[in-house]
């Protein structure tokens, strides 16, 4: 007998678990690249400067 | 004359079934498929030539302390070489598509529905929680990390699930177009994309760093794939470890192939192989692979609805894994559409994110099941 409450449970944990972390990787990624960009953009700014 | 006949019903032919014939056939078909059709011969060709050696009667290739045992037992079930092709695949991972343009990533997300739209599918046709999630991993279509899972969570399946996976890998160019096309309008894959940016030499090495926390900290059961995967592109993007790059993506990639496939080739016997739950499997690995195409596409057409920055509704579908050949399938589409079309490194994002998308799914599982 299938106990579709707990497939179910695995299922939805598992599409969370698989969202969440694509997700905050995907913020991550981009916050980084920002923080990078514009590092790289002041230094080139004092140097010109 | 007693001597003589227990010498004679100890030979291999004495003990021959038809089980092992059958067995014997199927191996020729895989070689014929890896030899002369190029089906995925790296892993297939070990494979058939292990399913081949492991069925002869009396050869104690499979007893404790046999050497087939040993590639399995020390291998695949301790968990060993998945990870350790997982390092040769990092080692041979560029990031720069997703790092250019990070929203791929959630593509690469969208595609794991169909791991689970197969999983509830198997249970229905009768399968346990834990093959049902074995079989679901195919719609990844990352062959170490199914075959990872059925260590994990189904051994006795592990053969067939390997076999699906690769098979249904090679034929990601039969799966892939008829869903997509099915699911976009020409205008759609029209659509031409532009390069967002360059990524810097500094992010590409704070990624894989990135990913393993990330990954470590939500989903701790997926940390052997991850660890090393992220190990791998370290290797290669510090630009400082060639040789360890090099060696991780030839010479020890390749050694640990040779015993993945006999060590999967050498759990399906008759008895595991020849049984109506390799129908199922086979049955849903397709159910798999279509919805994951589908949900891919699908996502990514939700996403044009709120970003500025619109993607073509078809690297979507290169969600699936299966690198870099669904990209390449989702190229040629593009190029069908509108010949001025460069769907390629904008495929691969979601292709190499749809590889850290199933091992996360894996890990999910084997939580939850293990």
């Amino acid at each position: 007998m299938v106990d579709w409450g707990e497939v179910t449970m695995v299922a939805v944990s598992g599409i969370v678990s698989v969202f969440a972390v694509l997700i905050i990787l995907n913020i991550a990624v981009s916050i980084t690249g920002s923080v990078l960009d514009s590092i790289t953009k002041k230094q080139s700014e004092k140097q010109s400067g | 004359m007693d001597q003589i006949i227990e010498v004679f019903s100890n030979v291999g032919l004495m003990q021959l079934t038809i089980g092992h014939v059958a067995m014997w056939l199927i191996a020729f078909v895989l070689l014929y498929l890896a030899i002369k059709k190029g089906v995925e011969p790296l892993l297939l060709l070990p494979i058939a030539f292990g399913i081949f050696a492991t069925n002869f009667p009396g050869t104690g290739l499979l007893d404790e302390g046999g050497l087939f045992y040993i590639f399995y037992n020390y291998g695949i079930a301790n968990e060993l070489i998945p990870p350790l092709i997982f390092l040769g695949l990092g080692a041979m991972t560029d990031f720069g598509p997703v790092l250019s343009n990070p929203k791929t990533l959630l593509l690469g997300a969208a595609a794991q529905l169909g791991v689970y739209a197969a999983f509830f599918g198997a249970i229905l046709i009768g399968f346990t929680a834990q093959e049902a999630a074995t079989i679901g991993i195919i719609g990844g279509a990352d062959g170490p990390t199914s075959i990872y899972l059925a260590a994990n969570l189904a051994p006795h399946l592990l053969g067939t699930v390997a076999v699906a996976a690769y098979s249904y890998m090679a034929l990601v160019p039969i799966i892939i177009p008829p869903v997509a096309k099915l699911l976009t309008t020409k205008k759609e894959r029209e659509m031409i994309m532009y390069m967002v940016r360059t990524p810097s030499k500094t992010e590409r090495i704070i990624f894989p760093i990135l990913i393993s926390i990330v990954i470590m900290l939500l989903v701790p059961m997926a940390a052997p794939l991850i660890a090393m995967f992220a190990l791998g592109n370290l290797f290669m993007e510090s630009g400082v470890v060639e040789r360890l790059t090099g060696v991780s993506r030839d010479a020890l990639m390749n050694i640990v192939t040779i015993f993945l496939g006999v060590g999967v080739g050498s759990t399906m016997t008759a008895q595991t192989f020849l049984n109506p739950k390799t129908l199922g499997v086979f049955a849903m690995g397709v159910v798999a692979f279509a919805v994951a195409t589908a949900g891919g596409v699908l996502i990514a057409k939700l996403m044009n609805l709120f970003v500025k920055n619109k993607v073509n509704p078809l690297i979507g579908a290169a969600g699936v894994s299966a690198v870099p050949m669904a990209a390449r399938v989702v190229q040629n589409m593009g190029m069908e559409a509108n010949p001025q079309n460069y769907l390629l490194m904008h495929a691969m994002g979601p292709n190499v994110a749809g590889v850290i998308g199933t091992a996360v799914a894996a890990g999910a599982f084997i939580a939850a099941l293990g």
